[in-house]
């Protein structure tokens, strides 16, 4: 079956069932202000589904913050630290869920498949939650998105009535066996069930002002040179929050720690809006100055990627402006070279 | 609130008309309508950008060091250093302060403008109340006032809320709230002298051993090494870090936990002496870890142990560069016999 | 940190700073005078106490040292003349904020040890080294890969 209807009350049973064969990744709160980051999860007590987006993205739980590659002991290599969890992933919003297709095209074809990415990515079930109630920086419609979007999900879960009860809809083969194999705590969702979830989703994506971006590829592409550039990123801090926090970012810096004879290469983020990201050993930098950063940027999710991969790398999640220490903007930064001549 | 604004942009054309600066940095209104930005104002024309209330949080300090750090200059064709304006809270001042007392620019070349300051709101603070008061809804709009600020949502609602709950922590201990010794102060109120009792540390040395570093360790292990906090602060302006050097590596780059206590144990350390206390760490975090128990030791201990505050004055010599015969010795180990 | 079983031989591992006019030499008397003291200590030689950097004993820590020293001359008898004196202020403030966070205060100490003074020495090695055993091995800051 691909769409179901779950109650309120039959979640946590849901989640028991899950946990007997994987460990179940959910927003959990996380630190004293509220904010979540997602967490495994024991019960539906534990579940966090109020806020409108993680602090951090679902990103890193397919390409971690820290992930040892190997291991080494003097010049021989003594273990390949596979990753061998699998894992279900529950309440992610589309837009972390559509970014993850952009990281399967990086880490996962064309060539350079990333067996630590793709172990991960292959196993997990990933389940959306849809949003009834985008947040003031969020601008997924914007860049071809939807907060009822399953791009990159197994499955999309929305809320579909006051009392609690969620609707499952299968977007994968995946989803689909997964509603099979728990079919026993769903039930059927009727064309009533249907139509409302119609009705919510185009309720809310209304409740974003959707920027047009047409043409922005060509006319950024034309403005290489645009004093626009230094004009916009002036009060820029380098602080790397931006990327981090975004659930396309994908950067890394690979390091090897030792002790003694013995050590690990790990694998860690990096930020490109680092002043040090593109020094040379020599010390000379090809982008000294924090306008070439930001520029590259926007470059990259907005121009490169359209031409590698066909679409831009940006979800429009909104946490790089909320998150950014001086509100640095990049709806702003888009529509001014947008509305350049 | 609308008269500072005012009054600031007013003294900022001045300046320009002037011919007195060549850039002034101040705040304009943010891009989600409850946060404030910092702007860079190069003419007289940008002057109404400039914008002052309670969401003017950040610490303008921080863009000091690179405004005024330039390649060496060749004998005899030296270009002028800028002349640069700031408008400055009194944390954001005694920032600057400090920092020409580092040389990181020259006090003649600065021009700054004073603003009296009654607490910035804590935008984390607000985002809780209005989630519990108005579920997930964003704020889209805040108005600042003495008493109340009134608040709109992103689903129309509009609250009323009372302003002090909603003051930043470090504004609550605020000793000095109007930048008093700026070039340009402006008239107005400043926050009553707060909290000097120390009570967040005196909290903290009273649980055990064990209780502080399991909250130590607590806070830390979500750090994710972004160093926000580290680009946010204005003190911390090394162009290399000793958390990004490879020779020495000090740390690893990772999140493994040690080498992200040590980052933040050792970049507090350098904090000695120099530390106006003013949040920006905290505020810029994107995890909203509480490094004020760890920020405020180092600056209650240079009080305690030397005496000194930092950011009132150029001529005191920095503590750490400077010692007494009677320094404090009472941690030394004395062995107990020979 | 996981809390492994400690191995009934463990002996504690000190990393010690000692500057190269006094401290140094002192420890050198110690030796050369036969005096007894623990074999826990590793000695790292500096120029003077002031050269020490909070990132040396922080870093011993995590290399997985038990417990640090530094010694200096005593005050007013540096080779340098004001070494020890700068270098006073940062060890009261490094051992306040370690303390602070919650790293046993007898895992980091500092002392003043002159040349002549061997037999000082002695003791106070013995003496840390009674320290750091009591507390047992040091896992809070070590780096385990």
């Amino acid at each position: 079956m691909d769409k179901a209807l779950l109650q309120k009350k039959d979640l946590d049973a849901l989640l028991a069932a899950i946990r007997m064969r994987a460990p179940v990744y959910a927003p959990a709160r996380d630190g004293g202000d509220g904010g979540t980051v997602f967490r495994p999860v024991e019960s539906a007590a534990d579940v966090c589904l109020g806020q409108v987006n993680t602090r951090l993205s679902v990103k890193g739980l397919f390409f971690p913050q820290r992930e040892s590659l190997m291991k080494f002991s003097g010049s021989a290599l003594s273990e390949v630290t596979l990753p061998t969890d699998s894992l279900v992933v529950f309440g992610v919003r589309p837009c972390d869920a559509r970014s993850l297709t952009w990281l399967d095209t990086v880490f996962g074809g064309g060539g350079h498949e990333d067996p630590y990415f793709q172990e991960r990515r292959k196993s997990a079930v990933v389940i959306a939650m849809a949003c009834d109630q985008p947040g003031a920086s969020c601008f997924c419609t914007s860049v071809g998105g939807s907060p009822y979007g399953s791009d990159g999900a197994d499955m999309l879960v929305s809320q579909a009535g006051a009392d609690g009860a969620l609707l499952f809809e299968a977007a994968s083969e995946k989803g689909r066996a997964f509603l099979e194999e728990h079919a026993g705590l769903f039930a059927p969702a009727n064309a009533q069930a249907r139509e409302a979830r119609e009705a919510r989703a185009s309720a809310a994506a209304k409740k974003m002002e959707a920027l047009d971006l047409t043409g922005l590829k060509e006319k950024l592409d034309a403005a290489l040179d645009s004093p626009l550039w230094d004009a916009l990123t002036k009060t820029c801090l380098g602080c790397g929050v931006c990327t981090y926090l975004c659930p396309s970012c994908h950067c890394f810096d690979i390091s090897d720690e030792k002790s003694g004879a013995d050590g690990v290469r790990v694998r860690s983020w990096d930020s490109c809006q680092y002043a040090r990201f593109t020094l040379h050993a020599s010390g000379h930098n090809p982008r000294p100055l924090k306008k070439a950063r930001m520029r590259q940027r926007v470059m990259h999710k907005f121009s490169y990627a359209q031409e590698t991969a066909g679409t831009a790398f940006c979800s429009g999640c909104g946490r790089c402006v909320r998150a950014c220490p001086v509100n640095l903007d990049i709806r702003g930064i888009l529509t001014a070279f947008k509305d350049l001549p | 609130m609308g008269e500072l604004a005012s009054d600031i942009r007013r003294i900022a054309r001045e300046m320009f008309d002037g011919k007195r600066i060549d850039l002034l940095v101040g705040f304009e209104k943010g891009s989600d309508g409850y946060r404030s930005r910092p702007v860079f104002i190069e003419s007289a024309e940008g002057a109404d950008r400039l914008t002052w209330d309670a969401t003017c949080s950040q610490n303008l300090a921080v863009y000091l060091p690179s405004l005024f750090r330039r390649e060496p200059q060749k004998k005899g064709v030296e270009s002028a250093p800028p002349r640069v304006a700031f408008v400055a809270k009194a944390c954001d001042m005694r920032s600057l302060i400090a920092l020409v007392k580092e040389k990181q620019a020259m006090r003649e070349n600065l021009i700054i403008i004073g603003v009296p300051c009654t607490g910035v709101i804590d935008a984390r603070k607000l985002e809780k109340v209005v989630m519990d008061r108005a579920g997930g809804a964003e704020v889209t709009e805040l108005v600042d006032g003495e008493e109340t600020i009134c608040v709109h949502t992103a689903d129309g609602r509009n609250l009323s809320l009372t302003r002090e709950p909603l003051v930043q922590d470090a504004c609550l201990d605020c000793q000095f709230s109007v930048p008093q010794g700026a070039d340009v102060l402006i008239e107005g109120p400043g926050r009553p002298v707060g909290d000097n009792s120390g009570s967040l540390l005196k909290e903290f040395a009273e649980l055990s051993e064990t209780e502080r570093w399991q909250k130590f360790q607590g806070e830390i292990s979500r750090c994710i090494r972004c160093y926000a906090c580290r680009q946010a602060c204005p003190m911390c302006y090394c162009t290399e870090c000793f958390a990004e050097t490879n020779n020495p590596a000090w740390i690893g780059v990772t999140t493994e936990l040690t080498d992200t206590m040590i980052f933040h144990i050792v970049r507090i350390f350098h904090q000695a002496g120099r530390c106006v206390e003013c949040d920006a760490c905290v505020r810029a975090c994107p995890m909203g870890i509480d490094l004020r128990p760890f920020t405020k030791k180092i600056a209650a201990d240079v009080r305690e142990l030397f005496g000194f505050t930092p950011g009132f004055d150029l001529e005191t010599p920095p503590p750490l560069v400077t010692f007494r015969e009677d320094d404090q010795q009472g941690f030394v180990t004395e062995p107990r016999k020979g | 940190m996981s809390e492994a079983p400690v191995n009934e031989s463990w002996e504690p591992k000190i990393v010690a700073f000692l500057c190269n006019w006094c401290s140094y030499a002192g420890a050198d008397l110690a030796g050369v005078s036969r005096m007894q003291y623990p074999p826990s200590i590793r000695v790292v030689r500096v120029p003077c106490s002031g050269r020490i950097n909070p990132l040396f004993i922080v870093s011993a820590l995590q290399s997985g040292a038990d417990g640090v020293l530094v010694s200096g001359c005593h005050p007013g008898d540096c080779h340098y003349l004001s070494g020890n004196l700068v270098a006073r202020r940062k060890f009261a403030l490094v051992k306040s904020l370690l303390a602070h966070v919650g790293i046993e205060t007898a895992r980091v100490q500092f002392s003043w040890v002159s040349a002549s003074e061997g037999g000082r020495f002695a003791s106070l090695i013995e003496q840390v080294t009674e320290d750091v055993r009591k507390l047992g091995p040091q896992r809070k800051l070590a780096k385990v890969l």
